[in-house]
């Protein structure tokens, strides 16, 4: 059974529209997020994207955004039209276009048929994943997560199934969101927004601020031999709280599982990881319970991270793009800092990382936590070899 | 597609008990009633195994389509959003919903791939007997009746798969024949 090797990484965002300028804005500490609490991509860099992608996807954010990020990744990995031919491909959204939608289905009682059918038309979740597709000849399975915010770590997880079991040599993963009024309005009325910069896992924060984003990764088997790797998927962490329907488990109970399968299957003793890249969205009950569960697990209390006061919460597209840039850390040996944490939580017993730290490792842990409470934990590693 | 389904079972939105239904169901919306009905039955076919040992795939072409609409068309009229309707709204919310009715803490996901929904649900179950022994997958789709005409015409491939929920199971081949459970073959159910 081989592993999966990561060869190539796109990602756009609010903070940049690669994934260079990303990682360059986490360790500065350039935070994207506006007076309104969120972190948008600017109209300048709307206008850039919408004028560099191809017509075919000039209909939509959601696809240009997309376009913008394969791209990037693809052109890193070095992969022929002949390797995409039998290539798979999974993305991951929980709202996808809905910028072509939201203005107009609500109100099916009052409008044109057109708008109707314009709205039914691009509702479709899986509408970029085909054009995606088409445009850049993949032509192997393909599928689309929707699992919350879990969504694109889950299909990482998934695509590390079908690589492990021969089923594809390579596959391309990501995933797309886009603030919207469905997920503003949504998130404010659960009060789990702040209207300043998040600060996750400080004792004062508040909430989270929604991002946008797009970020895609190129796994393939580890037997081919390609240019030189980012990482390796080395264990896969999948599982459910069955608590409540948009509130962790108190306890990380459902988090504190995930992360033990991802060290199994990596045969990585908890001392062995010196950092995990949380899902640290800066609510309250988030943070708490996956605290609980990294403080249950890891002795030593390795450095722990999140990035999401700088780049915003993406939501569905938050797990691919937190890789991108734990892998780019990984390479560059720098831990990433969280940004705006001050004062440690007296409830929770984890070593926050807040400054930019250079430190050499070979081995991290990304965890992700959604709504419907699904956990995900990979772990990711430098080299085959046990580190 | 060369698969073993086990349990098929199937439930119309039209057979729904809507007087004297269940409390457990009080929040719920169709799809998640629906979801958890025929999901629960699958389950009681299955052995006695962990809750944690099930995977357990939701495929859903549009999720929660009422609740989406009726959220934001609510929150534009009133500006006041309703946090119930914000949390059945989500792709994710059926899925949610069965794994705490059912207790399910196994590996969860919900999968939308357009034409692909039904085909990409069962390969994905089937990846993740590689993870559980066995799996789940669930199909259900429920559209506001004003709107049917609209979807059927975009989407006709959804003609049979309109307003009602699927359930089936997936098991290693080694745990079907020890538990010598009856096979139905993928052409027989689709």
């Amino acid at each position: 059974m081989g592993f999966t090797k990561v060869t190539g990484l796109g990602a756009a965002c609010s903070t940049g529209l690669e994934k260079e300028k990303i990682f360059d804005s986490c360790l500065q500490g350039e935070s994207a997020v506006g007076h309104d609490g969120l972190a948008s991509i600017s109209e300048d860099a709307w206008k850039y994207l919408f004028a560099s992608a191809p017509e075919t996807f000039r209909k939509s954010k959601c696809t240009v955004l997309s376009f913008c990020a394969v791209k990037e990744a693809l052109d890193e990995s070095g992969w022929t039209q002949d390797d995409l031919s039998q290539c798979g491909f999974i993305f991951a959204s929980t709202t996808s276009q809905i910028d072509q939608w939201e203005k107009k289905l609500p109100f099916y009682k009052n409008i044109s048929v057109e708008k109707i059918e314009s709205g039914v038309a691009d509702q479709s979740l899986g509408s970029p994943l085909f054009a995606l597709a088409e445009y850049f000849g993949i032509g192997g399975p393909k599928t689309l997560f929707s699992s919350s915010c879990s969504a694109s770590l889950q299909a990482l997880s998934i695509a590390n199934l079908w690589i492990k079991s021969g089923k594809v040599k390579r596959c391309l993963v990501g995933a797309t969101e886009l603030n919207n009024d469905l997920t503003k309005a949504g998130f404010g009325s659960l009060r789990l927004l702040s209207k300043t910069n998040a600060c996750p896992f400080d004792k004062n924060r508040s909430g989270i601020n929604l991002g946008e984003g797009s970020a895609f990764l190129c796994l393939e088997d580890s037997s081919l031999a390609s240019t030189p790797s980012w990482g390796f998927i080395r264990g896969i962490g999948l599982g459910s709280d069955a608590y409540h329907p948009t509130a962790p488990h108190p306890e990380g109970r459902g988090s504190r599982e995930s992360m033990t399968m991802a060290l199994r299957e990596a045969h990585v003793d908890v001392l062995q990881v010196p950092w995990i890249y949380a899902h640290g969205t800066g609510s309250i009950a988030n943070d708490l319970s996956e605290a609980k569960a990294i403080e249950s697990l890891f002795p030593q209390s390795p450095l722990v991270s999140s990035t999401k006061s700088l780049h915003g919460h993406t939501l569905g597209a938050c797990g691919v793009l937190e890789s991108c840039l734990g892998l780019m850390a990984m390479q560059r040996s720098q831990i990433l800092p969280t940004f705006n944490f001050k004062e440690a939580d007296p409830k929770m017993n984890i070593q926050v990382c807040g400054t930019r730290t250079e430190k050499n490792f070979s081995t991290f842990l990304k965890n992700s936590l959604g709504f419907g409470g699904i956990n995900v934990s990979i772990l990711f590693a430098k080299h085959l070899e046990t580190p | 597609m060369s698969l073993s389904i086990l349990a098929p079972t199937h439930l119309l939105a039209s057979d729904l008990p809507l007087e004297n239904a269940d409390p457990r169901f009080r929040k719920a919306t169709a799809n998640m009633t629906m979801a958890a009905m025929v999901c629960e039955k699958v389950l009681s076919a299955l052995p006695a195994v962990e809750k944690n040992q099930i995977s357990f795939v939701l495929g859903t072409h549009f999720g929660e389509v009422t609740s989406t609409l009726d959220f934001l068309s609510g929150f534009h009229e009133t500006q006041t959003p309703s946090p119930i309707l914000f949390q059945n709204s989500l792709h994710n919310s059926t899925l949610g919903f069965t794994t705490i009715h059912l207790g399910l803490t196994g590996p969860a996901l919900t999968v939308s791939a357009d034409k692909a929904t039904i085909s990409s649900a069962l390969e994905t179950a089937q990846s993740l007997l590689e993870v559980t022994p066995y799996a789940l997958v669930c199909f259900v789709d429920y559209i506001p009746t004003e709107l049917e005409p609209y979807y059927l015409a975009r989407y006709p491939f959804m003609e049979k798969n309109w307003n009602r929920a699927f359930c089936c199971a997936l098991a290693r081949p080694e745990l079907i024949e020890s538990n010598k459970m009856t096979v139905h073959k993928f052409e027989e159910v689709f």
